[in-house]
């Protein structure tokens, strides 16, 4: 598009496009942004998604409600034990089947080492994105422990399949509490160590404050959710609003901040990865014991009906929309990621911005392409 | 003092001059000539140093090839089309136009070689220096303070009257480069049609 | 350098008298020897440095397993010359579409540069004690200072026209925006060095290091112009990490965003070197800090014997030998500075690099230049400082 000086029509500014993905070492996953720039400013922003989708929705249509548990990992892989709650919760949820306390219990410890397994990710690669190489390498430092913690008990690092309708696959190892509560004395002081690193550095500050700024209309006319939200200044958590599993009998802090930039929803996940220390301390004092599953039929069959079940996963509001026609397979599987609203309103974040803006704005939104086009 | 440089080296350095010249005039694309360019204007820093006025030959590279020469390709990189099509030759008249480059060869040639060049009186200070570590340092001509003091002494007005041209130009610079309000700014963006 | 070959050759050979010509041939290739052995061992020490900091180990695996067993610092010292070997080895790619003369000069073009700028370098001299020293430099040029940062202008044409000719609107972005931030901190740089300038009042890197030794209002240790012009130091120690493109200034080469800027194209040999030029250049800015700021090759009050008798053996050129030893320790420690900086911090946006380098590092190494004015006419008037 070209754009003329009055005083002189000869004279023409022509904008270009930029491509962006979906190869590219910093996009988080196969994202590809069509970027029109005047000069080193992005005029617009068009993300094209679906290069990562696989029909996962279509496949949990032709499998049993059991074998689409491990399809629901592939859903959002940096927090596959949420993925699968998500799902098991829908199943429970329309067929009224209780969970014993015991499961109850290891699945919110579950899934908040996995909350912790992700926000360390994310701290990682979002310090990689600002050109800080070294947190990058502390984040997964740290993260291989909780990943260490994972594979005693399901035997996998990444894609867990661990939860089952009516609790969870195998009971947790003897040493496990020990083990978990070890480790979270070691690495507890440690997140001081990954503030300091980043917080009080003019350079970082110079990057994250003031950037891409989201305000909270905006935000709730987009669906954004979790820690994007609260940056914005809604205190909004599934955890709190629409409580389960064992969650009301538990105290922790729900981060919020009225800012709205890229600084705010960095402190916040930091914020949450001491909330989810706490939580996980009080779990261990309290985990009862008792059967770790409901044992249910090898087929399982679910009545006629439809339900709508979200959880509070590390990115947002998770949801899935289960409707069942009273056969072994589910008649539709619909999930809602909070990663595909986020990439919506990016859009619209980073226009006036340069390239490493877009960058810092990006890998603020915690935005993973699987959960996006599933 | 009479120095005598290297022929060898002073035939190199003008046929560098020389070729790089003609490289600026001939060259297809528009990038080649700014490198070119650049050659020339190394090479006549070459030619400075034969002379032994080595700051002027630093200065020559550092504000001719260092500075003026990159604006000149940054220019040239930001204007049109990044791979440049052939540049047409726009002489229509290419026998007048050599005739009168040679009528202007045969006059600097001319009066190059057959006038009296003036040259400033003998640059030593002293014939040997001492710098502040107390002990003589062998036979050195330090041109920088030859000319420092020049600057001051001499030539005050034409060196005051320099930065003053200098700092208008740089104001001069900052009024041209300035966002110009009269540009009609980015429409808001519109939704685009799925591909 | 010459006086320092010839003498050494004589000594050798009992009298033999060298042509013109082999000096030169011997620093070019000393040189190019320099640049490769350092680099090797320079890239080893960054990985190690930066695995460390990161709290691992950096390369363990090349070399023999014994001095891996040993401790972390002796394992994998082959890294890098495998490394080279295997870059060597790699495909020389040329995309069909780039401009072909601009391609294949542009690496040739950095290399010169950094080749060049090693000639003013001085790395230790002869016994300055009595007679006047020989600084052992391939050629202590009068305008030293002046020649190291019209050299730059060279990296700068050369990045220009890798950007250019790759037909690659990343490597543009990258080339541009490269050459953008040499040119705006070569400014501030220049001031900068311009206080031990004027302290010293000679352009001349030998002499500069002289001056140090000679010290400050008669005092030899506040000599090193470290103290004096602190500011200046400091400004252009920021400077020099821009020049060389290192983070937290790697903007043009920002992997995240660009790929690999202007080098996105090149492959093999020519990428090695860019490479190669790039550790070559924060060498040389190391040496130019130790040189101008923490007074070279000199200990304050010590001056070296130009023999040492060992007992049974005088080791001779002793003076040269001990002066460069500390010479490069000195550089050495300050290119473990950059690293540390390196692996500590973000990178700087273009804009508030270019904000930083005008609003801020220019008008400080103004109030730099002035106070390195008044010490040196405080010097001049009252301790009989400046020659001329």
């Amino acid at each position: 598009m070209m754009r003329q000086f009055p005083a002189n029509p000869d004279l023409t500014v022509e904008e270009f496009e930029l491509n962006m993905g979906p190869q590219h070492p910093s996009t988080h996953g196969v994202l590809r942004l069509v970027l029109t720039m005047d000069g080193e400013r992005v005029v617009r922003c068009k993300p094209v998604v679906g290069y990562l989708h696989r029909s996962i929705e279509k496949m949990a249509e032709n499998r049993t409600y059991t074998q689409v548990i491990p399809v629901t990992d592939r859903l959002d892989y940096c927090t596959s034990m949420t993925s699968n709650y998500v799902y098991v919760m829908a199943v429970e949820d329309l067929a009224d089947i209780t969970v014993p306390p015991r499961a109850e219990y290891i699945r919110v410890i579950m899934s908040e080492l996995n909350r912790i397994a992700s926000h360390l990710l994310w701290y990682g690669t979002f310090a990689l994105e600002v050109g800080a190489t070294t947190p990058f390498i502390y984040g997964f430092r740290d993260r291989e422990k909780v990943l260490d913690l994972f594979e005693s008990t399901c035997g996998a690092r990444l894609l867990y399949n661990y939860l089952r309708i009516g609790g969870v696959s195998r009971d947790l190892p003897e040493d496990f509490c020990e083990r978990m509560l070890a480790f979270l004395d070691e690495w507890e002081p440690l997140i001081r160590e990954y503030e300091d690193l980043l917080d009080e550095n003019p350079i970082f500050y110079n990057r994250t404050k003031k950037v891409g700024f989201l305000s909270a209309e905006k935000a709730l006319a987009y669906g954004v959710s979790g820690p994007n939200l609260r940056a914005s200044g809604m205190a909004r958590d599934v955890r709190r609003e629409h409580p389960y599993a064992v969650y009301p009998e538990l105290e922790f802090d729900v981060p919020v901040r009225t800012e709205g930039d890229v600084f705010a929803r960095y402190r916040i996940r930091m914020e949450e990865l001491r909330q989810s220390a706490r939580i996980l301390r009080q779990c261990a004092e309290k985990l009862p014991g008792g059967p770790y599953l409901e044992p249910q039929p090898l087929r399982v069959v679910l009545p006629e009906g439809e339900t709508y079940v979200h959880l509070e996963s590390p990115r947002g509001d998770i949801g899935c929309y289960l409707v069942s026609q009273g056969t072994d397979k589910p008649y539709r599987c619909k999930f809602r990621t909070p990663s595909f609203c986020h990439i919506a309103v990016f859009q619209h974040l980073v226009r006036d911005c340069l390239i490493p803006d877009i960058m810092a704005i990006c890998a603020s939104f915690d935005v993973v392409l699987p959960e996006t086009d599933r | 003092m009479i120095y005598d440089p290297n022929p060898v080296a002073f035939w190199l350095l003008a046929a560098m001059v020389a070729g790089c010249a003609l490289a600026v005039v001939r060259a297809r694309k528009l990038f080649h000539a700014g490198l070119a360019l650049v050659g020339t204007l190394f090479a006549v820093a070459g030619l400075y140093g034969l002379l032994q006025a080595w700051f002027l030959a630093a200065v020559q590279v550092l504000v001719y090839a260092g500075a003026i020469a990159i604006m000149l390709l940054f220019a040239i990189m930001l204007t049109h089309n990044m791979m440049n099509p052939d540049l047409k030759s726009l002489t229509t008249q290419p026998w007048t136009a050599a005739a009168l480059c040679l009528m202007l060869l045969a006059i600097l040639l001319g009066g190059t070689l057959s006038s009296t060049w003036q040259t400033a009186p003998d640059t030593t200070l002293s014939p040997t220096w001492t710098p502040k570590c107390g002990f003589q340092v062998a036979e050195a001509i330090p041109s920088v303070q030859a000319l420092g003091f020049r600057l001051l002494d001499p030539f005050t007005l034409p060196f005051e009257m320099v930065s003053v041209l200098i700092l208008v130009s740089l104001i001069g610079a900052l009024v041209v480069a300035r966002r110009n309000p009269a540009l009609p700014e980015a429409p808001e963006g519109r939704e685009e049609k799925a591909p | 350098m010459e006086p320092i070959f010839e003498q050494f050759v004589r000594d050798l050979t009992g009298g033999f008298q060298v042509p013109f010509w082999a000096p030169m041939l011997v620093s070019l290739g000393l040189v190019l020897a320099f640049i490769a052995l350092n680099a090797m061992f320079m890239i080893w020490l960054e990985r190690k440095i930066c695995g460390r900091i990161q709290r691992r180990m950096g390369p363990m695996l090349t070399g023999p397993k014994a001095w891996a067993r040993f401790s972390m610092w002796t394992g994998g010292w082959f890294q890098t010359p495998c490394d080279s070997v295997k870059l060597l080895l790699k495909e020389d790619i040329i995309p069909a579409q780039v401009d072909r003369f601009g391609f294949m000069l542009a690496p040739v073009l950095v290399f010169m540069a950094a080749l060049a700028v090693y000639v003013p370098l001085p790395i230790s001299s002869t016994s300055y004690a009595q007679s006047a020293p020989i600084v052992v430099a391939v050629a202590d040029l009068d305008i030293g200072l002046l020649y190291v940062v019209a050299i730059t202008t060279l990296t700068i044409l050369a990045i220009l026209t890798a950007g250019w000719a790759s037909n690659n609107k990343y490597s543009l972005l990258g080339g541009m925006r490269a050459g953008v931030q040499i040119l705006s901190y070569e400014i501030p740089m220049l001031f900068a060095l311009m206080g031990p300038m004027v302290l010293a009042g000679s352009l001349s890197l030998g002499d500069l290091v002289l001056v140090q030794h000679a010290g400050l209002f008669g005092v030899p240790l506040l000599g090193w112009f470290l103290v004096p012009s602190f500011l200046g130091a400091v400004v252009y120690l920021i400077c020099a990490v821009a020049e060389t493109n290192r983070p937290p200034f790697d903007m043009p080469e920002a992997e995240q965003e660009l790929v690999a800027g202007f080098s996105t194209e090149y492959t093999a040999m020519r990428f090695a070197m860019f490479y190669l030029a790039e550790f070559s250049n924060t060498f040389v800015v190391c040496m130019i800090f130790t040189a101008v700021f923490l007074g070279g090759w000199t200990l304050p009050g010590f001056i070296p014997p130009s023999s040492l008798n060992l007992g049974f053996f005088t080791l001779p050129y002793f003076d040269l030998l001990a002066g460069m030893a500390i010479f490069f320790a000195k550089a050495y420690a300050v290119v473990l500075l950059l690293m540390w900086i390196r692996w500590t911090f973000p990178r700087l946006r273009p804009d508030h690099l270019m904000t930083f380098g005008w609003k801020f590092l220019l008008p400080l190494s103004f109030v730099n230049l002035l106070v390195c004015i008044v010490l040196a006419a405080i010097q001049q008037i009252y301790f009989g400082g400046n020659p001329g």
